[in-house]
């Protein structure tokens, strides 16, 4: 085997499971291979020279045939231009499927084709996107299931329990006046069944809060969940998202030791995976966002920063009520805010919103630490 | 025979891929896969009554999401396309809305049907009537599931007629 410099070069190209392929000029327009084609491609040309045109590479790979029109417009911008990379899936001869990536670049005058076939990198990105997707399905999922419990609580409360108010007091009204004891024992008997009926509401909410996972201030105490492990394991389950929209995903926190606060533990890490996730959907690709934690002896302050197009003015006010749109750039209307919000004051916490000094937003809730 | 592109559009997980190996496999699997780049599949579909056949080439292309955003040059050279939206997720629909404004500024006035999936999950279903009106205005709507294959032929027939028809 030679160690000439470009056979050595050659191998190199060929072990990365790569197809180079230079653009050439001449009457028909074609792709020269650059070192040794990886053998899947042999899957699909048995019988390939040096050079393959460009009518054979498409109608080989109809994928191909259309982004060389992305591609073209990237050799024509020149010096250092390329491609955003594409995956797609063929399937071989055998009937076998195999993903591969195509992208183009520009190299001085070279007009440069990179096709991409190693199953390992290109799985491991699927099987990345896959986790992301699932999580984001779930996410769905459990934002649907917030919202309806939230609904039923609001129409039990003012659909049923407001006009029984009124109900009980017109009763009452009605019972100081001079009635014929049959009359009195009917509004008596309405009377019975009204405070019966009010009984009942309070009884469904009791229920309710417990489904909800809420409980008294002492029930909450006791179950006191350490804040820096919900928001390390939120963290790592958004990690995945976070590379593959590029960005770097960092946690900055003081000590090591449980941080014990009031609150429901699942309810704590959908909070912050609420405020994470916000964090994430609006910062651009390459920027970081910054997880943190500051403790004092009385309460926790996490903060999540972010480098997007921060919120404007005129809807920083509104973030955190119901159906809020929540950011400058076509923010959807949603209950995510309104459920950090909801579920933070609920434990005696704040929430709140400050526009960064350099551009982005941060994003901090506090809540009480409980101690002994 | 003619041949046609197809794209099947959609948010992701709302049935694009099952649809279509419903329509040229003839199965159908619970186990969500995720859709990683382009698939292209191809099914000859005999239209009769003096139509000719339509050799469909048909375009899967992954879920539009924050992750991976379809991109205008995929559907360069499409004759028409489905509009996915699963039945049981509302907000499949607002990526139904974006994606048929990027399709008819890349590709104009061809051909589409808007198909919502999952119709086997009638319990979970997320969409009003109203809801479903409203898509009405937009362009002819099928409820399909490519789990019992409901409506799935249907809509690739009707749609292989719409661009036989539209030349």
């Amino acid at each position: 085997m030679s160690d000439r410099p470009e056979e050595v070069l050659s191998r190199f190209c060929a072990s990365l499971d790569q197809l180079i392929l230079l653009r050439t000029v001449g009457p028909e327009d074609s792709f020269q291979i650059i070192g040794v084609a990886p053998p899947w491609l042999g899957r699909f040309i048995p019988e390939h020279g040096n050079t393959l045109s460009e009518r054979l590479l498409s109608d080989t790979f109809p994928f191909v045939e259309n982004y060389l029109f992305d591609a073209k417009l990237a050799w024509q911008r020149g010096q250092g231009e390329r491609t955003d990379p594409a995956i797609w899936s063929e399937v071989d001869r055998l009937g076998v499927e195999l993903l591969l990536q195509v992208s183009a670049h520009q190299l001085g005058n070279h007009r440069i084709l990179l096709i991409e076939g190693s199953q390992e990198r290109l799985q491991e990105k699927a099987s990345l996107l896959q986790q992301a997707r699932i999580g984001e399905l779930a996410h769905d999922r459990l934002q649907q299931d917030v919202q309806k419990r939230d609904i039923l609580f609001h129409c039990i409360v003012h659909d049923f329990a407001t006009p029984l108010s009124a109900v009980a007091g017109a009763l009452q009204l009605l019972a100081m006046e001079s009635l014929e004891p049959a009359a009195q024992e009917l509004v008596q008997s309405g009377l019975r069944a009204v405070v019966h009926q009010e009984s009942l509401i309070r009884d469904v909410l009791d229920v309710f809060r417990f489904d909800m996972g809420e409980g008294s201030a002492d029930e909450l105490s006791t179950q006191a969940p350490d804040l820096r492990a919900c928001v390390i394991n939120t963290v790592r389950l958004l990690q995945p998202k976070a590379s593959w929209r590029r960005i770097a995903l960092r946690l900055e926190q003081q000590g090591d030791g449980p941080l014990r606060v009031l609150g429901e533990r699942s309810r704590l890490e959908r909070v912050l995976a609420n405020l994470i996730d916000n964090a994430l959907r609006y910062a651009p690709a390459g920027s970081t966002v910054v997880v943190g934690m500051q403790q004092t002896d009385q309460d926790v302050c996490v903060t999540v920063d972010d480098e997007g197009p921060g919120v404007a003015p005129e809807l920083a006010g509104s973030l955190f009520e119901k159906f809020a749109r929540d950011r400058r750039n076509g923010g959807k209307a949603g209950l995510g805010l309104y459920f950090c919000r909801m579920t933070v004051e609920r434990w005696k916490g704040t929430i709140g919103y400050l526009a960064r000094a350099e551009t982005g937003a941060r994003f901090w809730f506090r809540l009480p630490r409980v101690t002994g | 025979m003619i041949q046609k592109k197809i794209c099947m559009l959609g948010s992701f997980a709302v049935g694009k891929t099952s649809l279509v190996a419903r329509f040229v496999h003839s199965v159908f699997s619970e186990k969500y896969l995720t859709t990683i780049g382009v698939k292209v599949d191809k099914k000859l579909v005999t239209l009769g009554e003096g139509r000719p056949d339509v050799s469909m080439l048909l375009w899967d292309i992954y879920g539009d999401d924050d992750f991976q955003a379809v991109r205008p040059s995929f559907l360069r050279g499409s004759s028409g396309y489905l509009l996915v939206a699963d039945g049981t997720r509302a907000r499949s629909i607002d990526r139904l809305l974006v994606l048929h404004k990027l399709a008819k500024d890349t590709v104009g006035d061809v051909p589409f049907l808007i198909l919502l999936n999952k119709v086997d999950l009638v319990n979970e279903w997320a969409l009003s009537d109203r809801e479903e009106r409203s898509l009405a205005e937009l362009g002819s709507v099928l409820r399909t599931s490519a789990k019992t294959g409901q409506g799935v032929e249907e809509a690739f027939r009707q749609l292989a007629i719409r661009m036989v028809s539209a030349g």
